[in-house]
């Protein structure tokens, strides 16, 4: 912790290469060298990890909503930010749960790059994150206020704690993040979105480094609301058992809050200061399936995971693990599953495919990040997380599922789907750095 | 209400603002909000709606720009508890 003092060079001071004069000359390979979460398991990474591999379910009944009017009653609830040395009381005061945690996850995120959470001055660095939400408390809060008690008592800060971009503004402010900033607006696949721009961002050298990742906190009563009105969620009263991804009794998912934050950096500037290399990100695809607001298509989902293996230079037969969607619902299961064997062909027979969604819920926007780290982990340790609650196969899901329990295996490319209402698709590649392969 | 109630009172809302550890009995009549306490535009937005919801008078004659001062504020919200009350 405490001021960076680490000098980063952004792309266009490196070399001497005039900047009017200059053009890509080259795609540069991206690293993951900083992670930091925030989940209602906690925000440590081996509990998080540990939790994930013992198959242990996060989701609980929700205790911060009054659920006695609703036919839904569970959720996963991250515990309420507390302040750290790199993030002040005073600011997680100011600011939505979503927020706050967005900023939690991206501090531990710098300080476990290396680079540092707090800087004396503005560095390089640029923020993509991701959030299907943003201040959905806040804004409950704002509106009932207004409703109920008129303008006056509306909160001071509404458009300042509530705007969209609120997460990467305090990033960036916070911790000195001058590169860029912005934020995704992607439904459930924000997160991954993020990651897979923030990825293009280094990989065609406009960055070094990107800070990037996602948040949601959709816990609260209209969220709540809204998700039960379109049917999609579990009734299952079981809390740990509700998320059953691929299962045959699956009903629906399970809303859950997280933020996962990632340090993206070109791969030669993190080995020329030695930075810790979790993974390297390969290739990132995406596809709107052009059909429905909510129905999933096989075909965009599949196509996605191609062009995601074409920018990886992979062919299917590469790819060891996926990371699954697998919210729980009928329809995004076997959808998926359909999408999996149109993508990898004969190959899908072969490969494991894992949902974290039966341990985590669905985290929104935060997901596709939260879960690109399980992804992380398992390319370091060789042990894929298991699918839990999965008791009965689903003859549309006719997929190796992992379940139940962790597997061990050597998992050197593996793929993360991401898919959204909206019809958004994105899918992330990642593969073990090259000091692991050799 | 006293004055002097009036800039306890104030005092503790405006150090309930301020990042670093700091009393209210550390805030003097002359500290200026911005250049001494740090409270920022947004630091000052909240505190207009605290001072609404602890004195019951809005500011809203009064300019921002013009509370330089702990004096100011209190002087602020002296004049404005003489005026009818909001709704």
């Amino acid at each position: 912790m405490g001021s960076s003092t680490l000098k980063i060079v952004p792309p266009w001071k490196r070399g001497g290469i005039v900047p009017s004069l200059r053009r890509p000359q080259r795609e540069h390979r991206v690293a993951v060298t900083g992670i930091g979460i925030v989940t209602p398991f906690g925000s440590d990474l081996d509990v998080f990890w540990n939790a994930m591999l013992a198959g242990r379910s996060c989701i609980s009944n929700i205790s911060r909503v009054d659920t006695s009017g609703f036919p839904v009653h569970i959720g996963g609830q991250v515990a309420d930010v507390e302040p750290t040395p790199f993030l002040p009381e005073l600011l997680i005061r100011r600011n939505d749960q979503c927020t706050g945690i967005g900023l939690l996850a991206g501090g531990l995120a710098l300080e476990s790059s290396g680079l540092g959470a707090l800087a004396d001055e503005r560095r390089p660095i640029s923020v993509v994150v991701g959030s299907a939400f943003g201040a959905s408390q806040g804004l409950q809060e704002v509106y009932d206020s207004y409703f109920l008690r008129g303008w006056r008592k509306m909160h001071p800060l509404a458009v300042t704690r509530n705007m969209f971009n609120s997460l990467s503004s305090n990033l960036s402010i916070q911790y000195k993040l001058g590169g860029s900033h912005f934020t995704v607006a992607a439904a459930c696949a924000s997160g991954a979105v993020a990651i897979g721009e923030a990825f293009r961002r280094i990989r065609h050298g406009e960055d070094t480094v990107v800070l990037t990742g996602g948040a949601d906190a959709p816990i609260c009563g209209s969220v709540l609301g809204g998700w039960t009105h379109l049917r999609v969620l579990s009734r299952n009263p079981e809390p740990q058992r509700a998320s059953r991804p691929f299962d045959s009794a699956r009903d629906g998912l399970v809303l859950s809050e997280a933020a996962a934050m990632l340090v993206l950096e070109d791969y030669e500037h993190a080995r020329e200061r030695g930075a810790h290399c979790y993974g390297e990100i390969a290739g990132y695809g995406t596809t709107s399936d052009a059909s429905h607001l909510t129905a999933p298509d096989s075909v965009g989902q599949s196509q996605a995971i191609a062009r995601a293996l074409h920018s990886a230079g992979l062919v299917p037969e590469d790819v060891d693990l996926v990371n699954a969607h697998g919210t729980s619902t009928k329809l995004n299961d076997e959808a998926e599953s359909r999408a999996l064997r149109l993508a990898l062909g004969t190959h899908a027979d072969r490969v494991a495919v894992t949902a974290n969604k039966s341990m985590l819920g669905h985290t929104m926007g935060a997901s596709g990040a939260l879960e690109l780290v399980s992804t992380l982990f398992t390319l370091r340790d060789s042990v894929i997380p298991p699918t839990i609650n999965y008791d009965t196969p689903d003859p549309l899901c006719d997929l190796d599922y992992v379940p139940n329990h962790a597997r061990r295996s050597n998992v050197r490319v593996a793929i993360k789907n991401s898919f959204a209402f909206g019809g958004e698709n994105a899918v992330l590649v990642v593969r073990q750095p090259e000091e692991m392969l050799q | 209400m006293t004055t002097e109630e009036i800039r306890t009172k104030l005092a503790t809302l405006i150090a309930k603002k301020v990042d670093r550890r700091i009393t209210s009995e550390q805030i003097e009549w002359d500290s200026r909000l911005r250049d001494d306490l740090g409270i920022d535009s947004l630091a000052v937005a909240e505190l207009l709606y605290e001072i609404e919801e602890t004195f019951g008078t809005p500011l809203e004659e009064t300019e921002p720009g013009k509370l330089v001062t702990l004096r100011d504020a209190v002087d602020a919200i002296e004049r404005g508890l003489q005026l009818p009350p909001a709704n």
